[in-house]
Formats: C-alpha cells, structure tokens, sequence
C-alpha cells in the first residue's frame, strides 16, 4: 500500500547516495568578492536549453525547407550548441540572456515565419495560374478578358432563351 | 489492492514549441492537485513552480522524500530540478519516482522524459511506477520531444496520448506504431496541430 512511512523511509538511503552522486548546480556569482554579482549558469545546461532553441528555429523552416529535418538532428543541435556556449561565454552572451533581450522577436518569428511562407505559396499558386490562363489565351488576357475556354457551342447560343 | 483511483497516463509529445506545456496545463486544471511532483529539467523556461501554490523547488532528492514524508496524507507541491547529466539524472529519477510510489495519491510530471530513459531502458522506479502507479492512485504525466529515446514501458501504459508536430523521422516512426495510424499523418503536422488518441477506447481525435 502506498503512503506507508517504512516504505519512506527505506528510500532516505538511496536518497542521500543519490544527493553525493549529483553534483550539485553551480550557483557561484561573478564579480570581487563581496561584491554582487550575476549567477553564473552550468555550461551543460545552457548547451541543453541553446540545443532546443534551434531545433525550435530549424522545425520553423521545416515545411519550407524538408531537408534540414535531416541535418538539424538533435544530436547536431547539441554538438553545435555545445561547441557554441564557450564561445557565447567568451563574449560574456548568455541563452537567458538572449532570451530575455529577443523573447518579444522569437515569438513574433514564430507566428510570422509560417505565415509570411504560407503567404509566399498562396501569392506563387496566384501567379502561376494567371500565367498558365495567359498562355492559354494569350489574345483574351491582353484584352482584359477571362482565359477560361467556353465550349463551342456556348460562344454561340444566346445567353437566355425565349420560353413558350 | 483493488484499483479505486481513476488514475491517468498520459503521453504529450511534440517537438519545442508545438504547445506541450498548453495541453499539459489543460489537463491539470481539470481537477484538483493537491500533491504534486514533477521533474522540470527547463524550469527556468517552464516555471512549473508557479503552477501551485507554495510549491518547493529543489535539486535534492533527500529534500524531495523529507517533505513528502512531512506532508503524511497532505498537501504538497515540489519542482525538482536535474543536473541534465544523464548518468546523474537517470540515478536521481530512479530514487524521485520511488519516492512517488511510495507516497502514492498524486500527480506526477515528467518533462524531457527522453532525458532519463532509452527506448530500451528505464530507470528501476520508473518502471515499477509504470506498472503499479495506476494502483497506488499516480497520475502521470510524461512530455518529451523525442518519443523515440522514451522507454516502451511508459508508451505501453498510456490511457492518452497527444501528439505535435515531430519533424524528425525515428520520432514520427515511434508514434505512427504506438497510435497505429500512418507515419504520413505525424509528419503533415505543423504549428500547434496534433493528434490525439484515447488509448483505452482507440478513439482518435485532430486538432488542425
């Protein structure tokens, strides 16, 4: 049955092996000491969070783009985000950082890439299809008129007929 | 013991951004949650400690069992936070589901489950959580972004399962299996569509 406090406390053991084998997150501040500083993230965790930004980024150019779902793989995002985070250190950037200065910017990026692509499709679909109406008829498109090609026998009947 | 509790599994999948966390929301508002444990290896980005009050965030697992213990048949609410070393992680998840088995009578989330197991392998107290959580009332909640590193076990449990858009191949394999729908439907989903399956009646549902 579960609640039971012996079934509890026969996990304190395994519990405080577990607590010596995670180290814990570093949490040390930059800066003199004395002075306050600014809390110095874990290198691993900031790869992890850097790689789910860009798979995040490459899934947004997926269905534009289906290729990069096979180099954009999450085992290439996390070498490239862990090759990048000395580097971002190195010039003092951080992924909360970034975030925080660019979370109003990704998020516009993520409404507005998939609609400015769907917009580039519908716009493309448009003009394709007048293009294939004025090589159709080429005569009625410099006219004005519509390319759509009337069956013969509809040019030639009149548009209402007499009743009775 | 007899199993009295509507206990739930449910599987949320998708990759960053498709809207996980909006449909693990949804289902935790959908009754109370008076005793909480969940794993939150982005909580600087999920903040699941503003979920519910007074919750508790550690990275101690020592902690975690201290105040589950206090807490006897209680309210509680813990966001543990992992070191995202996997050797680490997978020891630690081991010990926190333990802890949640043993406490028995709560939810329990577990993001970036791919994080600490493998299609093959799971930690000893996730599987014992997988196969006797139902009966010690545990609803479980597991989200990951790439279904094809989550244990078995765990896609074997499920009562629910939500699934976004999964841009990369052996992921839109795992789920095409587990759903038991066309690999083609994983892979046209975009944005915040999904795909949902009631897993005890097979009932699919779409949201495009």
């Amino acid at each position: 049955m579960s609640n039971e406090p012996n079934e509890l406390d026969a996990l304190a053991g395994e519990a405080q092996q577990v607590d010596l084998l995670i180290a814990p997150v570093a949490v040390e501040t930059s800066g003199s000491p004395g002075e306050p500083g600014t809390p110095q993230v874990d290198p691993a965790i900031e790869a992890v969070e850097l790689a789910a930004i860009l798979q995040a980024i490459s899934s947004l150019f997926v269905p534009v783009f289906p290729s990069l779902a096979t180099i954009y793989t999450p085992d290439v995002c996390n070498a490239l985000a862990t090759a990048t985070i000395p580097v971002m250190q190195k010039h003092g950037w951080s992924v909360p950082g970034i975030m925080a200065d660019w979370a109003e910017e990704i998020a516009l990026a993520t409404v507005a890439l998939p609609l400015g692509f769907a917009t580039w499709q519908a716009v493309k679909a448009d003009v394709a299809k007048a293009e294939k109406a004025v090589k159709a008829s080429p005569e009625k498109a410099v006219t004005g008129e519509t390319a759509e090609v009337k069956p013969e026998h509809q040019l030639t009947e009149p548009v209402c007929q007499p009743r009775g | 013991m007899a199993n009295t509790h509507d206990a739930h599994f449910v599987g949320i999948i998708g990759v960053t951004g498709c809207g996980k966390t909006f449909e693990l929301k949804k289902h935790l508002k959908a009754k109370k949650r008076p005793r909480t444990l969940i794993w939150s290896p982005k909580e600087r980005f999920d903040n699941y400690a503003a979920l519910f009050p007074d919750t508790v965030t550690t990275s101690s697992v020592s902690e975690v069992l201290k105040i589950v213990k206090a807490a006897g048949k209680g309210k509680f609410h813990v966001v543990f936070l992992p070191t995202l070393n996997q050797r680490k992680d997978m020891a630690a998840f081991d010990v926190f589901c333990k802890v949640a088995l043993a406490a028995g009578n709560l939810t329990m989330v577990c993001e970036e489950l791919h994080s600490v197991t493998t299609a093959s392998n799971a930690p000893d107290g996730w599987r014992k959580v997988n196969f006797m959580g139902r009966a010690s009332g545990l609803d479980v909640f597991g989200l990951s972004q790439r279904p094809a590193s989550v244990d078995k076990a765990f896609m074997g449990s499920l009562s629910f399962l939500h699934v976004g858009m999964l841009p990369h191949p052996p992921d839109r394999k795992a789920i095409a299996e587990v759903m038991d729908i066309d690999r083609a439907e994983i892979a046209a989903l975009t944005g915040y569509q999904a795909i949902q399956k009631d897993m005890r009646t097979g009932k699919i549902s779409r949201k495009l």
